[in-house]
């Protein structure tokens, strides 16, 4: 139902790659799910953004159902798609129930506001998640894991036919992550295409359905977890070792863990910045020989 | 009876689902409370005054029509003089607090007030030149309407251009546009006959409804009632600007067409209130911010709450501006001493979230 064709963006002419994408094409059916992996200022959020025309690609094009989206309106999109953005700052203290009430916004029309079926299905969607005490709380209150989880809630009020989830995890603690996850393919099954991202390889096995691993705005590698997920991807993309293990959890699946050894000439720096990994750590180790006789006297 | 009883309660329920709980119950209380206000402080504002009237003479005038005095003096006061005063402090003390209210929603920003676009100094600047052209009230009261609307109109044009984040462009370029009428209306001010022109046009700026007829009323109820009708009927969707620009879109909200009718609709009810009556600050910015603290944030209540205190405190505030000394105080003084210190004080004591 979403078919992505060569779809590219980039933030600034001048600029090669910072945070924009290339020649990204998939396609999605009813029920499936798309994880997407990579590094940090790799272009998933902005994919992400594109999918759902809050950003116009420059090149390609993203449809669904057949239909291009460049040419739909923002409340077509709306009935179509739900969005979950990785955080959110509120201003106003609108109560919970408030803030998932702005899910029914696209079936509302200009002029009206929500009527006593929309709170039914607010509610709806609070209870399924667990959350109706959360129902009269000020929203900004929350904490991020929170709120997170009242933004799936709003977009289930929503009722889309396809899901962009962006790190929809990031705050959760550690049952709410695999809570959750089991909810995405719970979401899938009931027939909603599904793309979420994410910095956790481990949760692409738990999840039903196809990998994508994306690394400076294009997609390395996609398919399933297994031939995407393996330690020479991994180290490629992420510049640091990985073993990937069979363990019997529930059932027997696979586990990707970080090797981590201090001692490993690894010579990767974080966000792509001159300073390599090794410079930092004798920073890091000199100011703390500094502390230390600062103490010491 | 029984299911009479149930069916009561769940509308009760379902009231309270859309806008908070709690705040529902408060809500009702302070609704209850405002109008009662409203409906005192107009038989009071007939009343107090330099000619006194009294109530049954109130009364008998209003149902019959009778006026025994001599002259007709009680029609010419009360129909004449207090009743477009008070019709006029009504719907400015309303119009202004709910263009705040759509302001503060639609920038997500609880500093935010009606002039934040630039009307005011629009406004102030096409009546100095009103009252430097010619004098005549109507001439002064046009163009001050149309140049707060033409500076807003400069606003939209410029914040425009600007690619990203458009309503911190927006904010950004009112303070522009705001900056060029200033200097503008104090070029006339350094021009005009310091003799009356002067007077008048300062005199102007602080805000008054001393000279406000039926007339007056007339010319700005059309573009009033449109206004405050259309930000009535797009309440709540600022709940949803409220959430951001970007979120909004995904919730399908045209934010663009959204924003410029909010602008539009703010901008009317604000420049036709300023063109009677001068420019009446901090009401758009205080008034909003009170009611938002016993009412809660949800834009649906929030407005017409909103527009019923404001229509409350500036009938209030008007009384006193004409009765209390032996001349008029300005409006814009009294709202100002009475607005900035309470504003200080929701500062002070409001540690939870600035709204």
């Amino acid at each position: 139902m979403i078919t992505v064709k060569e779809a590219g963006f980039r933030y600034n002419e001048s600029e090669q790659e910072a945070g924009g994408f290339r020649n990204i094409s998939f396609s999605l059916q009813r029920g499936e799910i798309l994880s997407i992996l990579g590094p940090n200022g790799c272009g998933k959020t902005t994919l992400l953004k594109c999918l759902n025309n809050l950003r116009v690609p420059d090149r390609g094009s993203v449809s669904i159902n057949g239909k291009n989206i460049s040419g739909m309106s923002r409340d077509q999109i709306a009935r179509r798609v739900g969005y979950m953005p990785q955080s959110h700052r509120p201003v106003f203290p609108l109560s919970v129930l408030d803030v998932i009430l702005t899910g029914r916004a696209p079936h509302l029309g200009s002029f009206s506001s929500p009527g006593k079926k929309d709170i039914a299905i607010a509610r709806e969607a609070l209870e399924a998640l667990g959350l109706s005490g959360l129902s009269d709380r000020p929203y900004n209150h929350l904490s991020e894991g929170e709120r997170q989880l009242v933004f799936l809630a709003r977009v289930l009020a929503q009722k889309p036919l396809a899901l962009f989830l962006d790190e929809p995890v990031s705050h959760l603690d550690f049952g709410n992550q695999t809570r959750f996850l089991k909810l995405v393919g719970c979401l899938a099954e009931s027939g909603m295409a599904i793309v979420i991202t994410s910095h956790f390889p481990d949760h692409s096995f738990l999840l039903p359905g196809k990998v994508a691993l994306m690394n400076k705005g294009v997609f390395v590698k996609i398919g399933s977890p297994e031939d995407v997920i393996t330690e020479d991807n991994m180290r490629e993309v992420y510049g640091i070792n990985v073993k990937i293990l069979e363990v019997e959890a529930g059932a027997m699946r696979k586990i990707c863990v970080p090797v981590f050894d201090a001692n490993a000439a690894d010579d990767s720096s974080m966000l792509g910045s001159r300073k390599t990994y090794r410079e930092t750590m004798k920073y890091l180790s000199m100011n703390g020989m500094k502390n230390k006789s600062l103490k010491l006297n | 009876m029984k299911a009479k009883t149930s069916s009561k309660e769940s509308s009760i329920n379902g009231d309270n689902g859309a806008c908070g709980g709690e705040a529902g119950v408060k809500r009702a209380i302070f609704s209850s409370v405002l109008v009662v206000a409203l409906i005192l402080l107009v038989i009071a504002s007939f009343i107090i005054g330099r000619y006194p009237v009294g109530i049954a003479e109130l009364v008998r005038f209003l149902l019959t029509g009778e006026d025994l005095t001599e002259g007709g003096i009680l029609k010419t006061v009360v129909y004449h003089i207090r009743f477009p005063r008070i019709i006029a402090a009504i719907m400015a003390g309303a119009g202004l607090s709910a263009a705040g209210t759509a302001f503060q929603g639609l920038f997500r920003n609880p500093i935010a007030s009606p002039d934040i676009l630039g009307v005011a100094s629009g406004a102030g600047f096409g009546a100095g030149l009103g009252i430097l052209l010619s004098g005549e009230i109507a001439v002064v009261q046009t163009l001050a309407f149309a140049f707060g609307l033409l500076s807003v109109g400069l606003v939209y044009v410029a914040g425009r251009f600007v690619k990203s984040n458009s309503t911190l462009a927006l904010i950004l370029a009112g303070m522009a546009v705001g900056g060029v009428f200033n200097a503008l209306l104090a070029m006339l001010k350094y021009v005009a006959d310091p003799v009356d022109q002067l007077p008048s046009i300062v005199f102007w700026l602080m805000g008054s409804l001393a000279s406000v007829d039926n007339r007056d009323i007339m010319f700005a109820a059309v573009p009033m009632t449109v206004g405050l009708a259309v930000l009535y009927s797009i309440r709540w969707r600022l709940n949803i600007m409220a959430m951001g620009e970007e979120e909004a879109m995904t919730l399908g909200l045209n934010t663009t067409r959204f924003r410029f009718i909010t602008v539009v609709s703010a901008t009317m009810v604000t420049a036709s209130v300023v063109c009677v009556s001068g420019i009446i600050g901090w009401i758009g910015l205080v008034i909003p911010h009170i009611c938002r603290m016993i009412v809660g944030p949800c834009h649906k209540k929030l407005l017409p709450v909103s527009a019923l205190m404001g229509a409350v405190y500036l009938l209030f505030i008007d009384n006193i501006a004409r009765s209390s000394a032996s001349v008029e105080i300005p409006l814009g003084i009294l709202t100002a001493l009475v607005g900035a210190p309470v504003f200080l004080y929701l500062i002070a004591t409001n540690d939870r979230s600035w709204a």
